[in-house]
């Protein structure tokens, strides 16, 4: 039997649970990015960091990354850069060519701070410690998912500080609440050095909301007309974008070559190290296997290979999740109504 | 929960859009006619986020329409 036709059966006879299971798979994950996306909504357009928005300042925020990459070694590019390991490892092999040479220009420079120890791990903050350390053994280590956002979100090029800038902003694995962690984690790290600590409240907070302002005037019982001011939160006036997976429809024809029975033995294993071991699902399991069948034959051309599997998604505005209801109730409670002086009126 | 403002005068809920906090200057309540005027200078950084995020959607929204237009000639 030659590849190309080993190959091809191989393909054709599919288990009919993973055939199931992968556009099942695709929904969750499409899901958790509408999910996601309504997050991002709901910080973006409802709150606000006014004058403490950490964008107002991004180009000395530029001016200073780029200052720590070429003179000082500070702490914060001893947990984020993590060069050593970065040069060695798997991690290299993730960036651009741009970010290679970058790395290897600067690996001798710095030191790494692969561990913290308790005390250090102590000193920091409880969001730091939580966002950005796990703990192994009796030592705390930086997370790795993080690294990865945070060195493709800053790192992508150190010869421009608009590139900084810009990579800092449209970076799409950066949100904008990691983005201010990680600026406060930066100042955090910038005042206990000792140096100005003006901006230590960027991180203790979601950011104010973002309110629309209203004016009506009343007569009162003397014929006098008075001014009022209504401040109404945004989030309780738009509706948000809760989008959901109404229904799915999966079709397709599915001939079945053979089916495997498994029989439970009686013996529970530990699923960790037999990731395909099923037999504790059910006591009798069969798994079918087969291949996508032809949907239609074609009198004129029967060689005509017309298999399909069609995938029908319909979407609904879902309902609203407890905790955004929550929120939103706490919304509608900040209802201003105050009287304008008349030395305000305009 | 039913978005949008309730009257300061009746408490009578008036349903509002994007479009509408965008492009208009006041709102009426349809139950007691009370006018609500917007205070733009105060609610200017709001009506601008509203602005992005409204250009952002009509983006999208023609996208989708070129890809379902695609879709529908093949």
């Amino acid at each position: 039997m030659s590849d190309n036709v080993y190959l091809k059966k191989e393909i054709q006879q599919l288990d009919l649970y993973q055939l199931i299971s992968g556009p099942m798979t695709a929904l969750i994950e499409a899901e958790c990015q509408a999910a996601q996306a309504t997050a991002e909504f709901i910080e973006r357009v409802g709150f606000t960091w006014g004058n403490l928005e950490p964008k107002i300042d991004i180009t000395e925020f530029a001016k200073y990354l780029k200052a720590i990459q070429t003179e000082q070694t500070t702490a914060f590019l001893k947990r984020c850069y993590k060069l050593k390991e970065i040069s060695e490892n798997k991690y290299i092999n993730k960036l651009s060519e741009e970010q290679k040479k970058f790395f290897e220009k600067k690996k001798n420079i710095y030191e790494f701070k692969e561990v913290f120890t308790i005390e250090e791990y102590n000193n920091l903050k409880l969001e730091d410690k939580t966002n950005y350390l796990e703990k192994k053994d009796d030592k705390y280590e930086l997370r790795e998912d993080k690294y990865e956002k945070i060195l493709n979100a800053i790192l992508k090029d150190d010869n421009d500080e608009k590139d900084i800038e810009k990579n800092f902003h449209l970076n799409p694995l950066l949100t904008n609440y990691e983005k201010r962690r990680l600026w406060a984690l930066i100042e955090n790290i910038n005042n206990s050095n000792g140096k100005d600590n003006k901006k230590e409240i960027i991180v203790e907070s979601f950011g104010l909301m973002r309110m629309v302002s209203f004016y009506y005037d009343r007569f009162d019982e003397f014929g006098n007309s008075r001014r009022f001011k209504v401040e109404v939160p945004l989030l309780s006036l738009i509706p948000i974008p809760v989008i959901q997976v109404k229904t799915a429809e999966l079709e397709f024809n599915f001939k079945m070559t053979h089916k495997e029975e498994k029989k439970f033995d009686g013996k529970l294993k530990d699923t960790n190290d037999n990731k395909d071991d099923e037999s504790y699902l059910n006591l009798k399991r069969t798994k079918l296997y087969g291949f996508i069948a032809k949907s239609n034959y074609n009198q004129q051309d029967p060689s005509f290979d017309d298999k399909k599997i069609k995938l029908k998604i319909t979407l609904e505005q879902a309902d609203m999740p407890d905790g955004i209801n929550q929120l939103l109730n706490i919304t509608s409670k900040v209802y201003k109504s105050t009287e304008v002086k008349s030395e305000e009126k305009k | 929960m039913s978005k949008g403002l309730d009257c300061p005068v009746c408490g009578f809920k008036i349903q509002l859009t994007i479009d509408m906090l965008v492009k208009r200057d006041s709102i009426f309540c349809s139950s007691c006619g009370l006018k609500l005027t917007m205070d733009k200078e105060a609610s200017k950084e709001t009506i601008n986020v509203l602005k992005e995020f409204d250009k952002e959607f009509k983006n999208i929204e023609n996208k989708k329409n070129s890809i379902m237009n695609n879709y529908k000639t093949n």
